[in-house]
């Protein structure tokens, strides 16, 4: 360890040698490498952390650029992941960076988790942060959270030493909640919210200070005022079986052209506009996968959604980004664009004929 | 009785006010649950209410005081 880089930190009482030898020990799972995860990220490598994970299976737009800071224009349209992993490696080659391109999900989360000390989340939809606190209380690891609704931060540190859970907390989810996306975010503020985020791992992993345990702070940027409020266990059962039954639903639905037909909705093209071939059908809607995170999906909750695209990979990503949206009447066609093109200038044949 | 209430996030948004004074006839967690839906159409069942500064469980009704502090908040997805 090359402790001049350190010595700053070092010189703190409350960390000393000591404390770094434990920051160098530690290993910490970064669920997300959009605006929080770029503001904690470069902190918690620089501060000599031994290794960090990193999951996301999101590709850089241009509308990340303002506040996800490791992002440059160059960049639009890699894998997240990988950008991150090269930045941070030139800020401290000593850390192991560790990254995953995709997304978390029933199926990776369990072996994940058991491979680091501490769970961050950095994502921003509420029903992936059931998935992370269930697996975290499996895991029996700590899980920092924070999120925000425009100018307002929540930071809350879950499952630390048995305390409260994200469950506890909220037991219900709410049927819609508004992702930045939707809701606006200034650049400044999701900063704001992670750096309590790295800051409440360094007090997990030095052992000083008051964790946010069974405490939520809500911090109002646009006032300066932050609230602190209590909360209390709440008994909940989660087994692995339960788990994977709760997580594992997430699986696409297909459909067949002629049922969705019969049932009436929107046929959602999830490829690039200039893909070819072009298609002309009724209740027909663009609207690429690249563009999901930066423009309002185009269709109201509760009508029917069929999702295509060239090979069925774009359009399962899709469906499982619309249903963390918590759209619910979403299915993915079992026919293509190449059939689908087919089978439309097939019909408009027979039209003529006739 | 009157009391003071704090509204954070989108629960501010649907009541379009950051603070209020509630009704004189709001005097329980109860009654206050049924305000913010009647008023606000505010589904309660996701809120959390804060009497104090603490989180209280929706499940039993408890009798509010004038000089209680009151918040209510909702879980923000953003990040």
């Amino acid at each position: 360890m090359n402790n001049q880089r350190y010595i700053r930190q070092i010189t703190l009482p409350q960390v000393g040698e000591s404390g770094q030898q434990k920051l160098g020990e530690a290993s910490v799972l970064v669920i997300g490498a959009g605006g929080l995860g770029n503001a904690l990220l470069p902190y918690l490598v620089s501060s000599g952390i031994g290794r960090v994970g990193i999951i996301d299976g999101d590709m850089v737009s241009e509308s990340n650029l303002h506040r996800q800071v490791l992002f440059s224009r160059e960049d639009v349209g890699k894998s997240k992941v990988e950008v991150v992993k090269n930045k941070l490696q030139v800020i401290d080659p000593s850390t192991s960076i560790e990254t995953y391109e995709e997304y978390l999900a029933a199926e990776n989360a369990l072996e994940l988790f058991k491979r680091y000390d501490i769970i961050v989340d950095a994502t921003d939809r509420v029903p992936v942060r059931y998935l992370i606190n269930d697996a975290a209380v499996l895991t029996g690891k700590p899980f920092v959270h924070a999120a925000l609704y425009r100018f307002q931060v929540q930071m809350s540190t879950f499952n630390f030493n048995n305390g409260p859970t994200y469950r506890c907390l909220y037991p219900t989810a709410p049927r819609t909640t508004q992702s930045c996306a939707e809701a606006g975010v200034m650049p400044t503020t999701v900063a704001l919210a992670g750096m309590l985020q790295a800051n409440e791992v360094m007090k997990v992993i030095l052992e000083i200070g008051d964790v946010s345990s069974g405490k939520l702070l809500l911090w109002d940027t646009l006032s300066n005022q932050q609230h602190q409020f209590t909360f209390q266990s709440k008994e909940q059962h989660i087994s692995e079986e339960l788990f994977y039954q709760r997580y594992r639903s997430d699986a696409a639905e297909m459909i067949s052209l002629k049922e969705a037909q019969q049932r009436k909705g929107w046929f959602v093209d999830v490829r690039e506009t200039h893909e070819v071939p072009k298609l002309s059908m009724e209740n027909y809607v663009q609207f690429p996968l690249s563009t999901f995170e930066e423009k309002v999906f185009p269709i109201e909750k509760g009508q029917n959604i069929y999702l295509f695209c060239q090979g069925g990979v774009r359009s399962a990503t899709a469906f499982k980004l619309l249903k963390e949206k918590e759209y619910n009447t979403i299915f993915c066609l079992e026919e293509n664009a190449p059939e689908l093109s087919k089978q439309f200038s097939h019909e408009e044949k027979k039209e003529r004929i006739h | 009785m009157t009391l003071r209430v704090k509204y954070f996030g989108e629960v501010e948004e649907r009541t379009g006010t950051s603070d209020e004074v509630l009704p004189k006839e709001v005097s329980s967690l109860v009654q206050l649950l049924d305000f913010l839906r009647t008023r606000y159409g505010i589904e309660t069942e996701t809120i959390k209410v804060a009497v104090n500064h603490s989180l209280v469980t929706m499940e039993n009704d408890i009798a509010l005081k004038e000089t209680d502090e009151l918040a209510i908040l909702s879980p923000f997805a953003g990040g």
